[in-house]
């Protein structure tokens, strides 16, 4: 099992594409935190952890990238053969495929989580000074949050990319919904329930002053969020055994 | 000939077409919310056709991608066909870039006409823009998603990977771009926030006039092209 997982990782890290969404996930969220903390001099709760939510993008393409790279036949001299099938040559067992899939990318993205969490807590606290959230057992508690919600995130857009074998659409749902103006918040204030997708109750896990029609506790929301992956992945999984790869 | 085929090329590709489809579904699904939020004074303007152009922000998403998959579904070893058909490759790229256009600019009609359509029948007591100003945000709107559309394949043909040059889009235009926009009023040569003044009248105070912001779409979009098609004429593919 190890071995298999060595081999997903090594598959992961490989890409172009996997290199350079780990630059992404570790400089946004600590770029943008330096850039608001030196210009603001009022700083809130959230300072830091609001940026690691955009920080995301960079697990978002990870989880995409893991899962369409088997299936993408691009470049200008593809043959349009699938790395899917040599995969499941070496791997047959399909389910026991997508665990070391999803193992792979799980160590990836919360080793990515955690560096870019901790540049950014810490460069928001030096830029920040006294001004900065307070540390302590909170701050060790929403940096587990942050990345537990990029880990669920990457999963989350593996297990689409999963149905859909290409990236564009999750790439785009999910990127999309990690904008300034995100459509799921959009949304959250015509429809209440709409605070219960997983992007938003993920997000209580770290980011506390939320201006929102529900009210939702960090576990709670950590909670729901899990609940939604789990069912996209049971479907992806459900998919991925019947269909032809 | 050139412009035959490569029409033909477009809309056969399944990818158009669900791209299109996808894009109208959820502007129309972000129009009722937005218009939905408007009902409960939830958005900034009050203004009907403020709250119709609302989506369009959204909806560049789908011609971004739409430009982007126009050209690198070449690259699954069609480009050879196409090179074998049409040596002449500026002639074959520039002849991309305008039926890229022609294909765009109706689709960009239809969602534009869409949504402040919708805002406007939905929200009869909200300030109603008057014939002129509606034309006038219909014809901006398309302009700028055209010309998107067209900056999008050039990254594209920059790119030769459909994923890497999606993420880049996206990235910029709903993360990067936003976020700059927000900060410094030179954002206002960028491609994006110039076409807020092109396409959204309501726009931010200070914001160039439509024309200055036309000009720089265009310019960027023109500029994006004529250096993507400079790689295409001198690389391998």
């Amino acid at each position: 099992m190890t071995g298999l997982v060595r081999s997903e990782l090594i598959k992961l890290l490989g890409l172009p594409s996997a290199w350079a969404a780990i630059g992404v996930g570790l400089l946004v969220a600590p770029v943008i935190a330096f850039i608001t903390a030196s210009s603001s001099s009022s700083a809130g709760a959230d300072a830091g952890f609001q940026e690691l939510a955009f920080g995301v993008v960079g697990a978002i393409i990870l989880g995409v990238v893991a899962v369409s790279s088997e299936y993408l036949a691009e470049g200008d001299s593809s043959t349009g053969s699938r790395q899917i099938t040599t995969s499941l040559t070496v791997l047959p067992s399909r389910t026991k495929f997508l665990v070391v899939k999803a193992a792979a990318l799980v160590l990836v993205v919360g080793a990515l989580a955690l560096a870019a969490a901790a540049a950014t807590v810490v460069i928001t606290q030096s830029v920040l000074g006294a001004a900065a959230p307070e540390t302590g057992t909170g701050t060790v508690l929403r940096v587990t949050g942050v990345v537990l919600y990029w880990v669920l995130t990457a999963l989350l857009a593996a297990g689409i990319t999963l149905m859909t074998r290409s990236g564009i659409l999750p790439l785009t749902i999910l990127v999309l919904n990690t904008s300034v103006v995100s459509v799921t918040y959009l949304l959250s204030r015509v429809v209440p329930a709409a605070n219960y997708l997983p992007d938003l109750a993920g997000a209580r896990m770290f980011v506390h002053e939320v201006e929102s029609s529900a009210e939702i506790a960090p576990v709670t929301g950590g909670l729901v969020m899990t609940a939604w992956v789990a069912v996209v992945l049971v479907a992806a999984v459900a998919v991925f055994r019947r269909r032809d790869a | 000939m050139t412009a035959r085929a490569e029409l033909i090329k477009v809309l056969t590709l399944p990818a158009t077409w669900l791209t299109l489809l996808g894009t109208l579904f959820v502007t129309v699904v972000l129009d009722v919310a937005f218009i939905a939020a408007a009902g409960q004074g939830q958005t900034g303007s009050t203004s009907a056709l403020d709250v119709g152009l609302a989506s369009i922000g959204y909806a560049q998403a789908g011609f971004l991608i739409l430009g982007v998959l126009t050209v690198t579904s070449e690259y699954g070893g069609q480009v050879f066909t196409s090179l074998t058909a049409v040596p002449r490759r500026l002639e074959l790229q520039v002849v991309k870039g305008l039926i890229l256009v022609a294909v765009s600019i109706p689709a960009a009609i239809l969602m534009v006409t869409v949504s402040t359509l919708l805002a406007r029948l939905a929200l009869p007591d909200a300030a109603q823009a008057g014939a002129g100003e509606l034309l006038g945000a219909i014809g901006g709107a398309t302009v700028y998603l055209a010309l998107t559309t067209l900056l999008a394949a050039a990254v594209a043909v920059a790119v030769r990977r459909s994923l890497p040059a999606v993420a880049l889009l996206l990235g910029y235009y709903f993360i990067l771009g936003p976020y700059v926009r927000d900060r410094t009023e030179h954002a206002s040569f960028l491609p994006d926030t110039a076409g807020y003044s092109l396409w959204f009248p309501g726009g931010a105070e200070g914001a160039p006039s439509p024309a200055v912001g036309f000009a720089v779409v265009l310019a960027w979009s023109l500029v994006a092209f004529a250096a993507a098609t400079a790689a295409f004429v001198r690389r391998d593919a």
